[in-house]
């Protein structure tokens, strides 16, 4: 076995560089996926509301149903072609948002499901208007339930978001890469890489369990 | 609930200024938008956390002719023709073969270098001075690479050592136990500059042409920059930088 970790060890700062770009990439897909989620979620909760239920389930089919390298690739070097100029942070954000979004929404709308119907019944019997009902009875429930699932989501767009590397964003994928071309030692580079986003998604699990058993210390569930 | 709502809310338009921060400057009269691969030693690559190369270095010598000022963005292989054919650069400079599937998207400019396979052995051999010398000598080759079937069709006598990776080829010429080694004419070089020990054989095996890819829609980028390439090669800048990333000393 002939393991040599210098190049790592001499090029950290750089890898440290990309890491934060993959930390700021995710976090605001993570947060725009999210918002996305919630809506389309909400969107699929009632088929007889037509336009809106369609719309959103079109939606979820196409994106859920095609590779996400294509919708990058798309957005990156295929709006150009009409005009349509985005930088690469930008591409690689509204790439990972919007696919994110999409698996987030099944999440929010299975959740919402589970929750019995008695709790709508009752807080609609005690007066409370639709909308009311949905964001102070239903959601909070919901929202513990979503935590699991959410957590495979966070992390599955976080090892995902190595494919903006594509699109000439410097993450810690595209910076591992550059290493690896001058000191050829392809293994050692990925493991530090794949020990990197250990860190970031073990982060993220610890984060997620810390707000589920504090709603749960905190009665949001039955 | 509403509360937190409109905190995302906030926290998402606080980001947005990052976002178009973040845009490249846009197309300037004075400015070639320039990508390339730099994972491919020594034609270009980062070295301590700087772009350099054979290619890095003409690039920036022919946009000083031109009057330009190069603005450099790193894409991987694949995004390299997409990247022009989207009109997000000008040009891609990266050890790019010319080929005629390519001229059909892109326009490429005159070719400014041969690649190709080249022949590698001790510095101090004298036994083997052009390939025809390898007649019946041991020749260490990698694996799956098109080393392999040009030797056994042009070169019936070699007798060849195959080996898994590109270091393995060098070390075996280096302590003796292959006379020499073929290989891309790119990767000997920059095992030539970078460790030494090893020397290239003038002759070529094969010649394949580099080429600079331009947008279609800019054919007074690709006169100007066959005018300026043109210039460095009766200056002698061009023969110096060549001198630099490709030579045995």
């Amino acid at each position: 076995m002939d393991l040599d970790f210098s190049p790592v060890w001499a090029n950290w700062p750089d890898l440290m560089r990309g890491a934060l770009v993959t930390i700021e990439i995710v976090s605001v897909s993570l947060l725009c996926g999210c918002l996305i989620g919630l809506l389309v979620g909400i969107g699929r909760l009632d088929p007889r509301r037509r336009v809106v239920y369609g719309a959103c389930s079109a939606y979820v089919a196409a994106i859920r149903g095609t590779p996400l390298l294509v919708q990058l690739f798309i957005l990156f070097f295929g709006l150009p072609q009409f005009n349509i100029m985005l930088p690469a942070f930008v591409c690689g954000t509204i790439g990972l948002s919007v696919y994110s979004g999409a698996y987030v929404s099944e999440i929010v709308r299975g959740a919402i499901q589970s929750i019995d119907r008695g709790q709508v019944e009752a807080a609609r019997s005690l007066g409370m208007p639709a909308r009311m009902a949905m964001t102070s009875v239903v959601l909070p429930q919901a929202f513990v339930r979503m935590i699991p699932p959410l957590g495979n989501e966070f992390i599955a767009l976080i090892k995902n978001s190595a494919l903006v590397s594509l699109l000439t964003i410097h993450d810690v994928m595209h910076e591992g890469q550059k290493i690896i071309s001058v000191s050829y030692r392809s293994l050692e580079v990925y493991l530090a890489i794949a020990v990197i986003y250990f860190v970031l998604t073990g982060a993220t699990t610890y984060a997620l369990r810390r707000i589920e058993l504090r709603l749960r210390a905190g009665g949001m569930v039955q | 609930m509403k509360a937190l709502r409109r905190r995302v809310l906030q926290a998402a338009l606080a980001l947005c200024p990052l976002l178009w921060a973040a845009a490249p400057a846009h197309a300037q009269q004075d400015v070639l938008r320039v990508v390339t691969d730099a994972t491919f030693p020594p034609m270009e690559f980062v070295d301590n956390g700087k772009l350099t190369g054979f290619d890095i270095e003409l690039v920036e010598a022919l946009a000083k002719v031109m009057g330009k000022k190069v603005e450099w963005t790193q894409i991987d292989f694949k995004g390299l023709i997409p990247g022009l054919v989207s009109r997000r650069y000008d040009m891609a400079v990266s050890a790019i073969y010319i080929t005629d599937e390519r001229r059909k998207v892109v326009d490429f400019g005159d070719s400014y270098y041969a690649g190709g396979l080249v022949t590698m052995v001790k510095a101090d051999n004298t036994a083997i001075k052009t390939p025809k010398d390898l007649d019946g000598k041991q020749v260490t080759v990698q694996v799956g690479t098109k080393s392999v079937s040009f030797l056994k069709e042009n070169y019936p006598a070699v007798k060849l050592v195959e080996v898994e990776k590109n270091d393995q080829m060098f070390n075996l010429v280096a302590i003796g136990r292959a006379d020499a080694a073929v290989t891309g004419l790119p990767a000997a070089y920059q095992y030539v500059r970078t460790r030494g020990g090893l020397r290239v054989l003038p002759e070529q095996l094969t010649t394949e042409a580099y080429g600079m890819a331009v947008r279609k829609d800019l054919p007074e980028v690709t006169a100007a920059l066959n005018q300026a390439l043109a210039k460095l090669k009766a200056d002698g800048t061009y023969d110096a930088i060549v001198k630099k990333w490709f030579s045995n000393n």
